[in-house]
């Protein structure tokens, strides 16, 4: 059974999404506060869906936090409309975001969609050229360096990887990456290719990910 | 166009004050000018003239008592060439009448002058004493001569000086007025603006009313801060509550088999939620402050209707013009086309499309977005940017009628106007003016 951790504020809401996400099949633990969140063992989780707007140490600040020791997947719940906390929250390594107030099929279904591409896929080795892949320890290497990608970029990168010189259109790769539709004003996929982006610069890599206005992202092998 | 012409007519205080100054401060130095050079011409033409009227009585004197004493005949003969040359003597000296002083008339007044005239005493090589009464001059002859006077550059040099006193009045009392009319303007957008020290540093009543209008502007914006506080406050708590609904609404759903009714719910939550963030969005959007950068306008508008087609796929939105490089603040621009593109694509059908370009005019960048649906009542045009305000056409559509104020407000901060009109062929078009 999946665990999943829900951190927010609000106790009545976490005590009704936990009712209903038990419902869902899912067993769930609850922290109240940021402080909370911070104390508490992750290795039991599967995921974490994590409150933006709190009091005291902010939901950025416990991403921040968890992300320097746990690769767990994390789904932001947000304000609607509060573009740059999730802008901010993709970039510390958030995994997706949520607006909230939220229609709880909707959190179920983005929960499954992390949790379907964080599941083991047969093990397969891809070589490409200079990239080494393995797809079961969700790693990645080039010219024998391993990057340090998060989920979502590994995914990304294997999609480029595959698709190599070809145009790839945004709702294509959330599709593919986020593993759910594009949705209006969803500079997700955005962030992660920045991301990406950033981390090939680190391995010294020439080949490049090119925006093209409009029709999405092409991966030019060098 | 009227509005226009009337302001090019519009004459400028500072222009004003120079005008009534310069001829008031010309007219009054002329006047003075003239004046005083007219009469102390006067006084010393009296002068010489009754000193030269004098001497003319003298020999006239002369002459009669010489006469009295000489041979008849000789004297008769002598007296009609004299008299004539002393009548015109006398004529042009001004003298009226010369009288000895035992009452006989030497010379009588030819007629009666109404010129003022002065009376001396003189007294011949006799002894005898004579009253000589001498007209004064003509007064035209005055004027003529001080008029010669004042020469040309004279004149020039009053008009100047007094238009450079002029031009420095004007400006001192139309330049803090000026400063201060700016101020009031651009005060509701720059909340920490300082009053310009022009006006600031008057010791006087402009100065006061300087800091009158500060601090006017600041009890209003105070009152506006805490309307639009409350209101971000309300909306925000207004949140919590309609997440924790949806979570119970949820909870219902997975219990029961009547998904019709929690599906209303879900629908009516959704609602709420938007116009909740439609409020925040507003009140952001009067909160916010700008930042200016420079943005293509081009790729601005293509991003908006990138995302226009994640809501509506089917939707035809076509966009012509060339890449547009302007000084503006990205989310805020960026806000107002998303609502108009949402807009059009909300009040019109499915299959038509809709168009956007985008152009320059007279420096200005002009953003326009044609819609091909039934377009608004004259009546309600003027009225839409009112926040809920809902055409009555409209009300069978999902909204609030906030999206315009949204457009409005957002097009405010950055110096933009919105401009609503129904095209010839139908359907609305909403025009967006960025000042360059």
């Amino acid at each position: 059974m999946q665990h999943i951790l829900l951190v927010d504020d609000d106790i009545s809401l976490t005590s009704l999404l936990s009712e209903y996400l038990n419902h869902e099949g899912f067993s769930t633990s609850i922290a109240s506060s940021g402080e909370e969140a911070i104390g508490l063992d992750l290795s039991t989780f599967q995921l974490i869906v994590l409150d933006i707007m709190m009091p005291g140490i902010s939901g950025l600040e416990v991403l921040k936090h968890v992300r320097q020791t746990s690769n767990i997947p994390i789904l932001m719940l947000t304000g609607r409309g509060d573009d740059l906390d999730r802008i901010l929250g993709l970039e510390l390594g958030a995994d997706d975001y949520l607006g909230k107030p939220c229609n709880p099929r909707e959190l179920v279904a983005r929960i499954n969609a992390i949790l379907r591409r964080s599941a083991p896929v047969p093990a397969k080795a891809t070589i490409s050229n200079d990239w080494q892949v393995n797809t079961d320890l969700l790693t990645a290497s080039y010219q024998g360096t391993q990057a340090e990608l998060t989920q979502a970029e590994f995914l990304l990168l294997q999609e480029f990887l595959s698709n190599a010189n070809a145009t790839l259109s945004k709702a294509h790769l959330t599709q593919q990456v986020l593993n759910r539709p594009l949705e209006k004003h969803d500079r997700a996929i955005d962030v992660h290719v920045s991301r990406l982006r950033h981390k090939l610069a680190q391995l010294n890599c020439p080949s490049q990910i090119t925006a093209l206005r409009g029709r999405g992202y092409r991966w030019t092998e060098s | 166009m009227d509005r226009i012409l009337k302001k090019r007519l519009r004459l400028s205080l500072t222009l004003k004050f120079f005008f009534i100054f310069w001829v008031g401060a010309s007219l009054i130095t002329l006047a003075t000018f003239v004046g005083t050079r007219a009469w102390v011409d006067r006084h010393n033409d009296n002068e010489q003239y009754i000193h030269r009227a004098t001497r003319t009585a003298e020999r006239i004197v002369d002459y009669y008592e010489r006469a009295e004493q000489a041979p008849r005949k000789a004297q008769r003969l002598k007296s009609t060439r004299e008299r004539r040359a002393l009548k015109a003597l006398r004529d042009s000296q001004g003298i009226v009448s010369i009288e000895r002083e035992d009452g006989e008339q030497l010379i009588t007044p030819l007629q009666p002058t109404k010129r003022p005239s002065s009376e001396i005493q003189i007294s011949g090589q006799s002894g005898t004493t004579y009253l000589v009464t001498v007209k004064h001059p003509p007064i035209t002859a005055t004027i003529n001569r001080v008029t010669r006077a004042i020469s040309f550059s004279q004149l020039i040099f009053i008009l100047i000086a007094s238009a450079a006193a002029s031009a420095f009045m004007g400006w001192y009392i139309a330049r803090p007025i000026r400063n201060l009319s700016q101020f009031a303007r651009s005060r509701p957008s720059h909340s920490n603006l300082a009053l310009p020290n022009s006006v600031a540093k008057r010791n006087d009543e402009l100065g006061d009313l300087g800091h009158d209008i500060n601090a006017m502007a600041s009890t209003l914006e105070q009152i506006a801060d805490s309307q639009r506080t409350l209101l971000h406050d309300v909306s925000h708590e207004l949140r919590a509550p309609l997440a924790r609904l949806q979570a119970m609404v949820g909870l219902v759903e997975q219990q029961s088999t009547d998904s019709k009714a929690t599906d209303r719910m879900h629908h009516e939550l959704a609602r709420t939620d938007q116009l909740i963030t439609d409020i925040l969005a507003l009140s952001r959007s009067d909160l916010s402050s700008t930042s200016l950068a420079n943005h293509d306008v081009y790729e601005l508008i293509q991003e908006a209707i990138d995302n226009l087609r994640t809501e509506s796929p089917d939707r035809q939105v076509s966009l012509f013009g060339n890449s547009l490089s302007a000084t503006t603040d990205y989310e805020l621009l960026y806000r107002a086309v998303e609502n108009l593109l949402r807009n059009a694509d909300k009040y019109s059908p499915n299959d038509r499309p809709i168009s956007v370009n985008l152009f320059e005019n007279n420096d200005n960048i002009i953003i326009q977005i044609d819609d091909n649906g039934p377009g608004v009542s004259e009546s309600d045009l003027q009225k839409l940017e009112q926040p809920f305000y809902r055409a009555g056409n409209q009300m069978h559509t999902d909204g609030f009628g906030l999206g315009l104020s949204i457009v409005t407000r957002s097009l405010g901060q950055i110096g933009g106007e919105l401009k609503l009109e129904n095209r010839k062929q139908g359907g609305l078009r909403a025009t967006i003016t960025l000042k360059h």
